[in-house]
């Protein structure tokens, strides 16, 4: 028996002990008190509050009152307090009786409770009740605590205030006039007030509880209070005291966003709240922000399908209406600006500066950012090419200026777009529109640094030298330790001294070149504005148009400056030929730096030599140096059998790595770094690079990566790791094919193709497909022709491949007609790639 | 969070308002006594101080703090003014809901 109470069994317990009692009712009698107790206990734990107070009934002919004082208790906490009225009344006197009795006192947890209970239970009338005087205090000041609360949400302070008075501090319900005045201290904005009354609430009193919703609401005062530790509850009130009765629903999309149904989240929001989405600055506002912006911080695969579900509502002409258009648009073209099509972007984009407008009012500002921005996402050059791209791999060239101007035609003090538009006629070789851009830019902003140095540049290109000059010095004045102006002003002068040579006034040359000494610079290894290069330069001048004993003279002084013996000579060599128009190759500096370079063909020589005639053969594509590289190259070999360190090959190969011509040679350098040491990052990520056109495994050079990163992250040597990394993106993600070679003067039309025709190789390779593909794949192929190519197009390349086009299969699916005999061996009819050429 | 509401300015507020309202509120929540209300209000005044600013806030600022629905409302509302109490059936509600916890 005694088993069966330990185990909880009560109700076991207490059939076996109703037979027990009649046998022995002073042994038996406390256990079935016992067991009846703990089945009502059990009963009102699980919700069943009237077979628990059934209970209760029959143990009050058993059990004396003392015993039963704590169940009846908590039947009338349950009854009368958060479950609402039922029984309500009775379980109501029960708890004032409960709270008014002087002579069995509750404890303080239970005094805290039953007055919860109370207060919950909302029964009106409370005082009128005509019961004992012992209790009117005690509904009295329930009463008042009903009253305060009702009053407050009227926001009629003084009611509020008047009641609580009634409320003595050491009452059962002080907590609850605490509480009230603490949210009275909130709605007034005096948040430290609050705080200080409602910490001193019972922890777990229903006040208490209640108050954690509105601290929520606080900026400062929640350093205890943490929305993650908040109770649902705490967050259901705080949303309700935000939203109102929008807080089902919106509680209902947290919960569905936390789990990750973005869409259902937002749709929860959206099917059920009117003026959602909205831009007005109340709670709805807020929950819209929130939804348009919370995607750019999501990852790519959640994203797009977020933005994917507005595309759908876009493409079935299903939005709301024009605000949530205006978000959904924004949000696409922003996040999608990378993978969308341009026209997609650009209606997007449009349609969304369009709507903002009719919105918020006309605002050219902002408009002209809008287009400015939406020109320079439409000539981004795709982050694939690197630094490999042309101008036709420019998303859409034309209809990024087209928005360019339209910003600048909005506002015309938009120097980001001025000066992108600059750029982008620059990259198209629109060099007149550029001009007078540039033009009109230094008279609208007569002030601005970078606008003069830019159309000094474009002065310098055009050759208008006087007024390059001029916007150089207006430069400088603005900012007189920028680098740039002294190299500018320098290659100014000397442009204008050599149009005096060419007009044969070398008195004014002379003094030209002397301007210079102004600008040129003490430091060796400046190869532009330093006193040997400009020497060397000069001397160039002087031997084309001048003095050929002058020339001598500054080529002399040149090589005695410089810290090298071959350098001057180049680039007097290099001036000499450019001097000349068009471009000679030889020039009568040629021998003595031939000479020089056999002399001294060591990698201190030789790397500025590179620098000099890489950066002099990048300003024009039209300038050929492929003798002055073939010398370099040969010294290169060379050097490569003298001593050199480590960093004097490194300092090479990263100045050369990229050009094809020097490769080889490079090369004979990397050989002979790893010989000494295997393992160097650096140079065995430059022997990938240098073999990149030997067919090696991908996952071999993967590989070769992975060990090549790890080895510079051992060694500290994060440029090493950073191109490892590259490179193994790279591999990851190819590149697009190469663009077909367009040459300009071959005469396509002779070749019997049309404009749209294929390259040769190419052609040959799809005809050879044809004709080696058997009936059914050339069947599928008609059904289903590439797209862009037209099925008549592939109807005459099969007759042209295979003499006739094969009959369609039988119905009977069997015996289709042999294809005709072809030169080639017929390839498995599972090789896919032989009419993968589309 | 949404500038405008933290300086308690209209959408429409000039530059001199906004200036104003931003002064008004570093006096009152100052960097001691209420460090977050001051980064807060520090944070919206550098994205609408002028027009190309307030401009660039509409056409590009992604900035979403909040981590969800909720959140973004906790956030909203304690920049906000005083929500108005809670109506007498909505005050009950609340607070038999909160006693269940």
């Amino acid at each position: 028996m005694r088993a069966l109470l330990a185990q909880q069994k009560w109700r076991q317990a207490r059939d076996e002990l109703k037979a027990l009692v009649k046998v022995d009712r002073a042994r038996y009698l406390p256990l079935l008190i016992d067991a009846n107790i703990g089945l009502a206990r059990k009963m009102l734990a699980g919700g069943q509050l009237s077979d628990a107070r059934q209970v209760l009934d029959h143990l009050g002919k058993l059990a004396p009152p003392a015993r039963l004082r704590e169940l009846e208790l908590e039947i009338a906490v349950k009854t009368g307090g958060a479950d609402g009225p039922g029984g309500a009344e009775d379980a109501l006197a029960k708890l004032i009786a409960a709270l008014a009795d002087s002579t069995a006192p509750l404890t303080e947890v239970e005094r805290i409770k039953a007055a919860d209970a109370a207060v919950l239970s909302f029964q009106p009338g409370v005082a009128n009740d005509p019961t004992p005087p012992t209790q009117a205090r005690v509904r009295e000041e329930l009463q008042a605590v009903q009253v305060a609360l009702a009053a407050l949400s009227r926001s009629a302070w003084t009611e509020v205030a008047d009641a609580l008075r009634r409320v003595s501090f050491r009452s059962a319900f002080g907590h609850w006039a605490i509480f009230i005045k603490g949210v009275a201290a909130f709605h007034a904005g005096e948040d430290e007030r609050a705080v200080k009354l409602w910490r001193s609430l019972p922890p777990e009193s229903a006040t208490a509880k209640t108050s954690r919703a509105y601290r929520l609401l606080m900026v400062e005062a929640t350093a205890d209070e943490t929305d993650a530790a908040a109770s649902p509850a705490a967050l259901d009130g705080a949303c309700r005291l935000i939203t109102g009765s929008a807080a089902d629903f919106v509680t209902r999309a947290d919960r569905l966003w936390r789990e990750g149904q973005t869409i259902n989240s937002y749709q929860a929001v959206r099917n059920k709240q009117e003026g959602f989405p909205s831009v007005a600055l109340d709670w709805r506002g807020a929950l819209t922000e929130f939804y348009f912006k919370a995607a750019h911080g999501m990852a790519s695969d959640e994203w797009r399908k977020y933005v994917f579900f507005f595309a759908k509502l876009n493409d079935s002409n299903a939005f709301k209406d024009e605000v949530e258009t205006m978000f959904a648009h924004r949000m696409t073209a922003l996040l999608g600006r990378s993978i969308a099509p341009v026209e997609d972007l650009r209606r997007y984009w449009n349609e969304f500066l369009r709507i903002h407008q009719s919105i918020h009012g006309t605002n050219p500002v902002l408009a002209s950012l809008g287009h400015g921005w939406l020109g320079e996402q439409l000539s981004q050059p795709p982050e694939a090419l690197e630094d490999d791209w042309q101008a036709e791999d420019l998303p859409d060239a034309n209809h990024a200026i087209e928005e360019l101007e339209t910003s600048i035609r909005l506002d015309p003090t938009n120097l980001k777009a001025q000066l992108h538009l600059c750029r982008l006629y620059e990259i198209l070789e629109k060099t007149s529109e550029r001009n007078r851009l540039l033009d009109g830019m230094t008279k609208r902003f007569p002030d601005d640094k970078n606008v003069l140095v830019v159309a000094a540049r474009g002065c310098l290109e055009r050759g208008v030298y006087k007024k390059a000059l001029d916007y150089l010095e207006r430069a400088r004045r603005l900012d007189r330790l920028d680098p740039q102006i002294p190299r500018l002003i320098v290659a100014a002068l000397e442009g204008q001294a050599r149009t005096h040579f060419q007009q044969r006034r070398r008195d004014d040359a002379i003094q030209a070149l002397a301007r210079t000494g102004e600008w040129l610079t003490e430091r060796t290894d400046d190869f532009q504005i330093s006193r040997w290069s400009a020497s060397a330069r000069h001397a160039a001048m002087e031997e084309v148009w001048g003095v050929p004993s002058q020339a001598k003279v500054l080529l002399d002084e040149s090589l005695r400056l410089s810290a090298w013996a071959v350098a001057p000579l180049l680039i007097a060599h290099l001036s000499y030929r450019e001097c000349l128009k068009p471009h000679r190759t030889e020039s009568p500096f040629l021998p003595a730096f031939e000479r020089a370079l056999g002399l001294n063909a060591t990698p201190q020589e030789i790397g500025p030599l590179l620098r000099i005639l890489e950066a002099w053969a990048a300003v024009s594509e039209k300038f050929r140096a492929g003798h002055e590289r073939a010398l370099i190259v040969g010294a290169l070999k060379k050097a490569a059998n003298q001593p050199f360190t480590r960093a004097e090959a490194l300092a090479l190969i990263e100045q050369t790595g990229h050009h094809a011509e020097y490769q080889r040679a490079m090369a004979l350098f990397v050989h002979k770094i790893l010989r000494g040491d295997p393992k160097d990052p650096a140079f065995r990520l430059w022997k990938l690079k240098l073999d990149e056109s030997v067919s090696m495994d991908i996952d071999a050079r993967r590989d070769e990566l992975d060990a090549i990163i790890t080895e510079a992250t051992r060694r500290g040597d994060e440029a090493t790791q950073r191109g490892a990394r590259a490179m193994l993106r790279s591999i990851n993600t190819p590149k697009p094919p190469p663009g077909f070679d367009y040459d300009p003067d071959h005469d396509y039309d002779d070749d019997g193709f049309g404009d749209d025709s294929l390259p040769p190789a190419l052609m040959e390779e799809v005809m050879s497909a044809f004709s080696s593909a058997s009936p059914d794949e050339i069947q599928r192929l008609l059904k289903n022709p590439p797209p862009g190519v037209p099925k008549l197009v592939v109807e005459e390349m099969i007759r042209l491949a295979r003499g006739g086009l094969p009959p369609p299969p039988s119905a009977s699916g069997a015996k289709g007609a042999r294809p005709p005999k072809s030169a080639s061996p017929a390839p498995s009819s599972s090789d896919p790639d032989q009419l993968n050429l589309f | 969070m949404n500038p405008y509401l933290v300086l308690g300015v209209p959408r429409e507020a000039d530059d001199a308002r906004i200036r104003q309202a931003y002064l008004a509120a570093v006096r009152e929540a100052t960097p001691e006594a209420h460090p977050l209300r001051f980064k807060a209000v520090v944070a919206a005044y550098e994205k609408i101080k002028d027009a190309p600013s307030r401009c660039r806030f509409d056409l590009f600022d992604t900035e979403c703090p909040a981590t969800s629905p909720l959140d973004s409302l906790l956030r909203h509302a304690r920049h906000s003014p005083r929500p108005a109490p809670l109506s007498f059936d909505a005050m009950k509600d609340l607070l038999r809901a909160c006693a269940k916890t």
